[in-house]
């Protein structure tokens, strides 16, 4: 693809991003503020020792692997994080002299890390959403 | 005459010569993302945990239980990342930057009047970093 296509999408992916590691970020950070707003059980910091609140795993974890809209996040969030953690990482390398060669190798080393967690990514996040643990 | 020679190499990551306050905005845009990157692949792993049910997903929590610490730091990184990132974007799709002026005494540069966007974003960067903060360690009891 052209850089400058490759460039346009990473601006587009941080857009994106903002909504969807917004969602991500106020779930895990904020979650006493949502528990308190009721969205997520007071049970979930009852139980489960340490792991309370958004880690809790009957209360928190396994309901966001059952919704959809939640899998839906996710999937967006690991192919635009990628894309865009990635992109950004290999225009740092570009920058720096290396011959026309050793760019290439380094970009193909990026696609091929890209694909491979984007791959075991969105595999985690449908296998989790349609086959949750202990029958949920 | 020879051009003069302005690559900076490696250095060029964290220095930027004589430029204004909102290059150094970018060098933490770039730490930040650097930082939030690696995380994201080594979270994918870790995370994947919970498919294994709920022992695993202790398994791997209690693992990285010493790191906690660091999420508060990453935390810090995606709201400078985000919000800055945001300003970013509008800047580069050529919004908000006013038209162009005439290159007179007193010069004014186009990120003379994007700071206040910049003010405004450190604000909001405030704001979030306050309530995250207050979340985190707990000061807040609204339960
Ligand atoms: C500091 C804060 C973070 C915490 C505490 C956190 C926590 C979690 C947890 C507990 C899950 C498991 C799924 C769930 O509970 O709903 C998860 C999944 C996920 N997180 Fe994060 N996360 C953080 C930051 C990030 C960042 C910065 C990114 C991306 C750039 C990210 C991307 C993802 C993705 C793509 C998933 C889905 C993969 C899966 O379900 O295994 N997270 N996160
Ligand atoms: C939350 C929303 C985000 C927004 C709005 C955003 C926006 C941006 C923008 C505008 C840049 C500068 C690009 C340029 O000027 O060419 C950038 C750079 C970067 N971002 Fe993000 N980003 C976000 C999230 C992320 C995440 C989740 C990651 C990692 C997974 C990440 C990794 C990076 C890296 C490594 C760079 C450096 C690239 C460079 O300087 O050329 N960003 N981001
Ligand atoms: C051919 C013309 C231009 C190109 C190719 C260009 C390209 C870019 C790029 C790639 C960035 C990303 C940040 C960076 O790399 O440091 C940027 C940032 C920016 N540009 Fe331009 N630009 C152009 C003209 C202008 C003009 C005419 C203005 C002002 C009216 C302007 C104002 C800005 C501002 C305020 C930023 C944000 C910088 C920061 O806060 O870090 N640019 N531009």
């Amino acid at each position: 693809m052209k850089e400058s296509r490759l460039w346009f999408w990473h601006l587009i992916s941080g857009l994106a991003l903002i909504l969807l590691l917004g969602v991500h970020t106020v779930i895990q950070h904020f979650d006493s503020i949502l528990t308190w707003l009721g969205f997520i059980p007071q049970a979930a910091w009852q139980s489960g020792g340490h792991l309370v609140g958004s880690l809790n795993f009957q209360h928190a974890v396994l309901p966001r692997m059952q919704s959809v809209s939640m899998t839906a996040v996710y999937l967006l969030l690991v192919v635009f994080g990628l894309f865009h953690g990635l992109y950004g990482l290999r225009s740092m390398i570009y920058e720096l002299k290396f011959s026309a060669k050793a760019k290439q190798v380094v970009g193909v080393i990026i696609l091929s890390i890209g694909i491979a967690a984007a791959v075991y990514g969105v595999y985690t996040v449908l296998a989790g959403h349609l086959n949750p643990p202990l029958g949920g | 005459m020879a051009a003069k020679d302005n690559d900076l190499g490696i250095r060029g990551w964290v220095y930027a010569g004589r430029y204004s306050l909102q290059r150094y905005a970018y060098t933490l845009q770039r730490i930040t993302g650097l930082g939030i990157i690696l995380y994201l692949l080594i979270h994918l792993y870790v995370t994947a945990q919970k498919n294994a049910g709920e022992a695993a997903w202790a398994g791997a929590m209690d693992a990285v239980q010493p790191l906690h610490i660091g999420e508060y730091f990453l935390f810090l990184a995606i709201i400078i990342h985000a919000c800055n990132g945001f300003r970013l974007v509008w800047a580069e799709f050529g919004l908000g930057l006013g038209r162009p002026i005439k290159n007179v005494y007193p010069y004014q540069t186009c990120l003379d009047r994007n700071r206040i966007f910049f003010y405004a974003i450190l604000a909001v960067v405030f704001v979030l970093a306050v309530v995250g903060t207050a979340d985190f360690f707990n000061l807040i009891r609204v339960l």
